[in-house]
């Protein structure tokens, strides 16, 4: 079983961005040093109260110099918001820097006012996606690159530098919907998923369909990878943490809200149904919800027992802790709950 | 006057880019601690023998975490490529990252070969680039941007985060064309000269257009001067280590030039190099050429590129910074 860290790194009026960041690099290394396999970073724009990573990569290549063996993920890169050619470079770039340990993850994205600030049309999103990436492996994979695509056309063009890891750093794509789980296994990629996000039952669902559709699309089931991100925080004495674990929650499903719940999101819904269910969904959130269905959360030995059940549920080969839901806990706490984490409940599992 | 070191990462077949990248942070580092002000990384695409830097923003952001004080610049990032937010986005994240010493280094781009790569269409990428810049600094200086151009149109958009620095990180632009000096002056920005690439009569006529049009209250300003160097303890050693390098540097650039670019190359060789554009041979006698071309440009900062072609290795190239910064900044400071 692998274990990683995941970030999305929210910004409070009363918190300063250059600490987050400065925070972040710290706890990546102590993942490291911890023995935790992956660090995974979301990108999200223009809601500093929900997200300051527009540029996961650029904290990647930051953490790369910082850290030793930890892999660096992105969770993910909205890929219709990016031109495919310099993801491609980028996270090339990443995998020199890093010595090869570059993973690229992806979605097509659901936020509205994203794609209103980048002016994409979000109808266009899917087909974004594949075309962005059948584009980038070819240009990862191909010494020349020609492609003809609806939004890109070259010719004879050679990527360089190539990524260090061949044929190319690991692909993981994130799905929150049902239809996403099925094209993410036919094509035989990795799958990430935030019940959180998705839904506790939908992701369990969702997790199935993958599986057989790797089988049908005529992959390796034991190789596509399923990582689970979910809100992690363990303590020895969970009384004196229960208020500001439920501030940071509650600050979550807030500022989630919020952003979702923008002029962008209700012109775009009239259109797209998978606005509305994502609205419907973010409504009805709740603390206890979130604590009682999608966390680990508390005593060493409750965590181990809680990750047993999901693991039964799941089969996952990896689990993300989102050690900092909200952005609301101190640094010190964090850091706390990741040792004791990786003492007490990392080796019931490995 | 202050001195940068530019990277421009040439990779030739018998190189690694893994190498290329681990010498680049390597001396970055080193200029951190012998007291330069800036790296200057370039971003340039899709041909392995000129540069496998690509991402200079990636490589900037791993330097500033790698590095204590040495401010990070891009000479330069090719606006018309970028999507503008993402770009203001990207700089501003550097920013926090390096602790406030992010510099804007931008340009419109002239080789046909990076439109194609990214499906643009050339001419029109390069007229974008004054919306464009001005998009990404209202970003910065304000909450919510509202923008309506002709070829860019935002509405309520906060890009966050804010750059450390305020206003905003400094703003420099290259300028190589006849027409991009007197507009670089009307922005009211700091200026990157490489005379090697534009002559020194282009740059010194471009010069007089953008002190002409230099708005009076500009932020900018600042002429800073693009200069091949390679420092030895005597002239004979610095002729023949550089040598090989910049041959190497003029071949990948006929071959990759196009245009205008593809003339002037044809034009250069070592000799010219060394005789018009570059500061080889001992200290005094790279001091003495600084003063020349300090002169002639009124500048207030070289670029220093010491190894322009990536051919000379890495120890040689530490040996020759370490010389520069021993025996030759002294005498400008």
């Amino acid at each position: 079983m692998e274990f990683g860290v995941f970030y999305q790194l929210p910004c409070g009026e009363d918190q300063s961005p250059q600490q987050r960041y400065a925070d972040t690099i710290a706890q990546s290394q102590l993942a490291d040093s911890l023995g935790f396999d992956n660090v995974w970073l979301a990108e999200l724009h223009f809601h500093p109260n929900f997200s300051i990573t527009p540029s996961p990569l650029l904290l990647a290549s930051a953490m790369a110099q910082a850290t030793q063996n930890i892999r660096l993920g992105t969770a993910v890169n909205l890929m219709p918001l990016h031109h495919p050619i310099r993801l491609a470079e980028d996270i090339a770039t990443l995998d020199i820097i890093s010595g090869g340990r570059a993973i690229f993850g992806i979605g097509r994205g659901i936020i509205p006012s994203h794609f209103e600030g980048y002016g994409v049309s979000m109808e266009e999103g899917r087909q974004r996606f594949d075309e962005c990436l059948r584009l980038i492996v070819d240009a990862w994979t191909k010494d020349e690159l020609d492609f003809q695509g609806e939004y890109y056309q070259v010719r004879q063009i050679v990527l360089a530098p190539k990524p260090l890891q061949k044929p190319h750093p690991p692909i993981h794509v994130a799905a929150t919907g049902p239809d996403t789980f099925e094209l993410i296994g036919s094509m035989g990629y990795n799958l990430l998923v935030a019940p959180v996000i998705a839904g506790k039952q939908a992701a369990i669902e969702g997790a199935k369909i993958y599986r057989e559709k790797l089988a049908q699309g005529g992959h390796d089931p034991e190789k596509g990878k399923l990582s689970v991100t979910l809100p992690i925080y363990v303590s020895e004495n969970r009384h004196e943490t229960a208020g500001v674990l439920k501030e940071t929650i509650n600050s979550y499903i807030k500022t989630a809200q919020d952003m979702i719940n923008s002029p962008a999101a209700d012109r775009a819904a009239a259109a797209n149904p998978r606005i509305i269910r994502m609205q419907e969904g973010l409504s009805k959130l709740n603390y206890e919800d979130i604590l009682q269905e999608n966390t680990v959360i508390g005593t060493p030995e409750e965590c181990v027992e809680r990750l047993n059940q999901f693991q039964e549920s799941f089969g996952a080969q990896e689990y993300s802790g989102w050690f900092n839901i909200g952005g609301r806990l101190p640094h010190d706490m964090v850091t706390k709950s990741m040792q004791l984490f990786a003492q007490k409940v990392m080796p019931n599992f490995r | 006057m202050k001195f940068g070191v530019f990277y421009q990462l040439p990779c030739a077949e018998s190189q690694t880019a893994s190498a290329r990248y681990d010498d680049t942070l390597a001396q970055a580092r080193l200029a951190d601690e012998l007291g330069f002000d800036n790296v200057w990384l370039a971003e340039l695409h899709f041909n392995r023998r000129f540069s496998v830097m690509p991402a200079p923003l990636m490589v900037g952001s791993a330097i500033a975490a790698a590095t204590q004080r040495i401010k990070i610049g891009m000479a330069v990032n090719l606006v018309p490529l970028h999507h503008p937010i993402r770009l203001a986005e990207e700089t501003a994240t550097l920013d926090l990252l390096s602790h406030g010493r992010a510099v804007f280094g931008i340009g419109r781009g002239s080789n046909p070969r990076h439109f194609h790569g990214y499906s643009l269409d050339m001419e029109e990428g390069r007229n974008s680039f004054q919306e464009a810049v001005e998009l990404i600094l209202k970003s910065w200086t304000n909450d919510a941007v509202t923008y309506k151009g002709k070829h860019f149109q935002v509405e309520g958009v906060s890009v966050e985060p804010k750059p450390q620095q305020k206003p905003h990180p400094p703003v420099y632009v290259a300028a190589n064309s006849p027409d991009t000096f007197g507009m670089v002056g009307k922005m009211g920005h700091s200026i990157l000269l490489a005379p090697m690439i534009s002559t020194h009569e282009g740059a010194i006529a471009g010069m007089e257009e953008f002190r002409r049009n230099l708005k009076p209250d500009a932020l900018g300003g600042k002429v800073n001067v693009n200069v091949p160097i390679f420092v030895a303890e005597n002239r004979m050693k610095a002729l023949v280590g550089f040598e090989a390098s910049i041959d190497n540097y003029l071949g990948t650039l006929r071959a990759t030039s196009h245009g205008r670019g593809m003339e002037r190359a044809n034009m250069l060789d070592y000799e010219q190099v060394d005789a018009d554009f570059a500061a080889i041979g001992d200290p005094e006698e790279c001091a003495d050429k600084l003063r020349q071309i300090q002169q002639m440009y009124d500048a207030d900062e070289f670029m220093c590129w010491f190894n322009t072609g990536g051919m000379v290795p890495s120890d040689e190239v530490a040996k020759s910074m370490r010389l520069f910064a021993d025996k030759v900044m002294p005498q400008f400071r």
